[in-house]
């Protein structure tokens, strides 16, 4: 549940975040000349990272929030007026515990940056194919793989 | 047999046990006694593992490890049950990871104890938690049961019953380890008694050698802690030649 929340929201918001900047932009790229509008040759397109600041930022907090979370549920075995480490200290099970947790908070790190990833290159797709050349800074597709592959 | 030879412990320059040696062979009800701070604790956390320490300790001639740590349970008054699972959930989590764990000793003795079954575990009184806390160890199917302070809050009836209750379900390879300050309550109930004082080991006696020269345990424990009784007396008169 906490794993759809997290990767979902950070998912929802950097595609809002994307899909606002990017319609943002392109009406900024024209002016009003009387009533007619027109291309204005001065602006400029933002780059593709600008453009994916919130993906960013949403992915970063999602990510945080796992780390959080691995924080809560080591955290929990030390708390409660009990100590259930000790329990957990003892199972035959060598990875038991690392595993309990450890495996949702790393499983959404993990996600974070593949859905991040997939996000960086959908919109990307966006906006090194939808966008008209001309706006575009000379490597714009480099920028966009740039992004999703660091 | 646990074997625990030269074990030393250090915590920064503390020294909280220092060249300890024992033998546990199994059968055995071992009372452990000690002051605040006298190592039992770490002693305890030594055979389980939870701290590092210097020497060794052998189970059946292996060292402590995943293979064999199942054979040892552990009951602290820190508690280590989980505080949002419920008595019946413990009793479903410690059959998935201890092969050995007593199902129907762990209903028996929520029974006998009257502890609820379904709720968390964190809304039991002190005393219950105590409680629970011991018959988790008891139900887990070890042979060797590490109990350290296991009935901090409970009261002397209660206590009582749990002793007579230990002494009738364990079985004749069960040892059990009590750390405990009740010396007096449990010298009945214990047959060998260890004691440990800053970190060494300073007497160890079976009740039956006691029995046969005729002294208390408490009488042992003072005399193998050098305990001064005439130190009252010498503190009463000094105030009293203060206030004269």
């Amino acid at each position: 549940m906490r794993f759809r929340a997290f990767v979902g929201c950070a998912a929802l918001l950097g595609l809002i975040w994307f899909l606002g900047a990017y319609m943002n932009g392109h009406a900024n790229m024209f002016t009003l000349v009387g009533e007619r509008r027109v291309e204005n040759p001065s602006a400029e397109f933002p780059a593709f990272a600008v453009l994916m600041l919130g993906g960013l930022i949403a992915f970063g907090v999602a990510s945080i929030a796992f780390l959080w979370l691995l924080f809560r549920y080591v955290s929990y075995h030390y708390r409660g007026g009990t100590r259930a480490a000790y329990t957990m200290r003892r199972l035959p099970r060598r990875w038991e515990f690392a595993l309990r947790c450890g495996a949702l908070p790393l499983c959404g790190l993990a996600a974070c940056q593949i859905c991040w990833r997939a996000l960086a290159l959908l919109c990307g797709l966006v906006y090194a194919f939808a966008t008209p050349e001309r706006w575009l800074p000379p490597d714009a597709w480099g920028e966009v793989l740039y992004l999703v592959t660091h | 047999m646990l074997e625990i030879k030269n074990v030393s412990k250090n915590y920064g320059r503390k020294a909280a046990l220092r060249d300890v040696s024992l033998s546990l062979p199994r059968g055995q009800l071992v009372g452990l006694f000690g002051e605040n701070g006298a190592g039992k604790t770490t002693l305890m956390k030594c055979i389980l593992g939870f701290v590092r320490y210097y020497g060794t300790i052998t189970l059946d001639g292996e060292p402590i490890g995943r293979r064999n740590i199942s054979r040892i349970a552990f009951a602290t008054s820190e508690h280590s049950f989980f505080p949002d699972l419920s008595p019946l959930g413990h009793a479903q989590f410690y059959a998935d990871h201890f092969p050995t764990f007593s199902r129907k000793r762990f209903d028996v003795l929520m029974d006998f104890f009257e502890l609820p079954l379904s709720v968390a575990s964190r809304k039991l009184s002190t005393g219950q938690k105590n409680q629970f806390e011991a018959v988790l160890a008891l139900s887990q199917g070890a042979d060797y049961i590490l109990m350290d302070e296991p009935f901090g809050g409970n009261d002397v009836f209660n206590r009582e019953d749990f002793y007579k209750v230990l002494l009738g379900i364990l079985g004749e390879n069960e040892t059990v380890l009590l750390s405990t300050h009740l010396i007096e309550e449990v010298s009945g109930f214990i047959g060998r008694a260890v004691l440990i004082h800053q970190g060494r080991i300073t007497g160890d006696v079976s009740m039956s050698d006691l029995d046969e020269r005729g002294e208390s345990l408490i009488d042992y424990v003072k005399s193998a802690w050098n305990y001064r009784a005439d130190r009252i007396k010498k503190a009463i008169d000094e105030l009293d030649e203060g206030a004269e």
